[in-house]
Formats: structure tokens, sequence, C-alpha cells
């Protein structure tokens, strides 16, 4: 598994995560029908400070993976080259990190494909959106379904991400 | 649409006859990530024009002794091939 399929799998758990934990504590305030929580404002407000959470927690696991996937590099250099100095397996691992991270035409053309299916994901989250208002539902339900349609969305293009690195891609 | 084209290419021979050069060191060379250089070898992936040149041109050869394009004849091709 190389670098970027890890760090896929670490954006995409954050995403579902986050999402998860959304989606749980909706349903309870929902089913609460406390008089603040039947107005948009109310879920606007959640809404931005879970989107706040998951870009801090994808920012912190990122330093995290990042600084881990340096140890593990480390270490496997070590125990593969014990004669190795502690400067040469320094400038392997810089050199090494550098290499593996290096977004080139290969990550960019995944990055671009597995984007088509998360719009197609959020286009139809937005017609669900727009179906719900018409069944006269809450336009509560309306402001979640599309909230979960794009938080959802970013993480079915992580495993997107994940298979085309699998399976391999083609131009065209 | 089944593919109607297979491209191979010989990347992991030339690397063999380079003194055994790396994937990390062609990655260098080409500046592209390693396991893009591991994806081409397994024909996971097929590299850009610019890719296919700057590879060719680590190993001093020309693009056509690194990669080999090949059509594919599919099974209702080949019966109108037998008819004929």
């Amino acid at each position: 598994m190389n670098y970027h399929e890890k760090k896929t799998i670490v954006t995409s758990i954050v995403g579902l995560l986050v999402s998860i934990s959304y989606i749980v504590f909706a349903i309870v305030k929902y089913n609460q029908a406390s008089p603040e929580s039947l107005t948009l404002k109310f879920w606007s407000m959640r809404m931005l400070i879970f989107i706040g959470i998951g870009i801090v927690a994808i920012i912190i696991l990122l330093i995290l993976f990042n600084i881990f996937y340096s140890i593990y590099l480390a270490i496997k250099l070590k125990i593969d080259n014990p004669e190795l100095s502690d400067k040469e397996i320094e400038a392997q691992i810089s050199q090494t990190v550098k290499t593996n991270t290096i977004e080139d035409e290969m990550a960019k053309l995944i990055e671009l494909k597995s984007m088509r299916f998360s719009f197609a994901f959020v286009g139809f989250g937005f017609v669900l959106a727009l179906v719900s208002l018409l069944l006269d539902f809450s336009p509560i339900i309306m402001l979640n379904i599309l909230f979960l349609s794009f938080s959802l969305g970013q993480t079915l293009e992580g495993f997107v991400q994940l298979f085309y690195y699998k399976r391999g891609i083609n131009h065209g | 649409m089944a593919k109607e084209y297979e491209i191979t290419n010989n990347i992991r021979t030339l690397r063999f006859f380079a003194d055994e050069m790396s994937q990390q060191t062609l990655a260098e060379k080409t500046n592209v990530s390693r396991q893009t250089i591991n994806a081409i070898e397994l024909g996971k992936y097929t590299p850009s024009l610019d890719l296919a040149y700057k590879i060719a041109r680590v190993f001093n050869v020309s693009i056509d002794e690194v990669f080999e394009y090949k059509e594919l004849v599919d099974e209702k091709n080949k019966k109108q091939v037998i008819r004929k």
C-alpha cells in the first residue's frame, strides 16, 4: 500500500466518522424536537461546527500520519540496513518521502476521475433534497440531506480513489 | 466497451540492464512517485506522452523500445477473420 492510499484511507475514515457522528447528532436532536432545533439557524450553526471539526480533525490526523510515516520509514531502513548512520537514514527518508508524496500525473488523474463520482453523488443528493420539499418534508430535512450528500460524497471520493489505486487507471 | 488495444512496456528489462536501477531512482529521475513507476511497470497505468519520453530518455533509448502498442482482436472480429 503506497503513501497516497494510506493518506486517502486516513482522510476517508475521518470524513466517515464525522458524517456518522453528525447523523447520530441529527437524529437525536430531531427526535428531541426542542423549539430551538426547529429553526434553520440552529442547523446551519451545527453544520458549520461539524465542518470545522472535520477540517481540524483531518489537519491533525494528516500531521500525525506524516510523523508516523517517517518513523515507520526510519525503522524499516534501520532494520534493512543496520550499517547505515543516522545522517544517512535521515537523508534517505527525506528523499523517499519526497518521491512517495509527490503529486504526479497519476495521482492527479485519479483525483479528477474520483471527483466525478463525488459530484454525481452530490447531484443526486440535491435532487433528493428537492424531492423532499415536494413531498412536504421540512426544510430542515432538505438542509440535512444536502449536508450529508456533500459529506458522504467526499468519503465516497476517497473510496473511489482507493479503488483506482488498486485497479489502476487509464487515460480516456 | 472492451479495450481494443494494449500498451505493454519493457521498463523492468531496461532497469535490469541499467545496473539494476531501482524504481525509486527512476521515479526521482522522471519526477514522479515510485508508485507511479510501479503502476506503469505492472500495466496498471498508461503514462502521458511527456512521462513516456522522460522514461525513454533516462534509458537513452527511443520511446518504441520502452512501450509497445498492441491491437487486441476480440472474439467477434476473430470469427469474422476466420470466415473470410
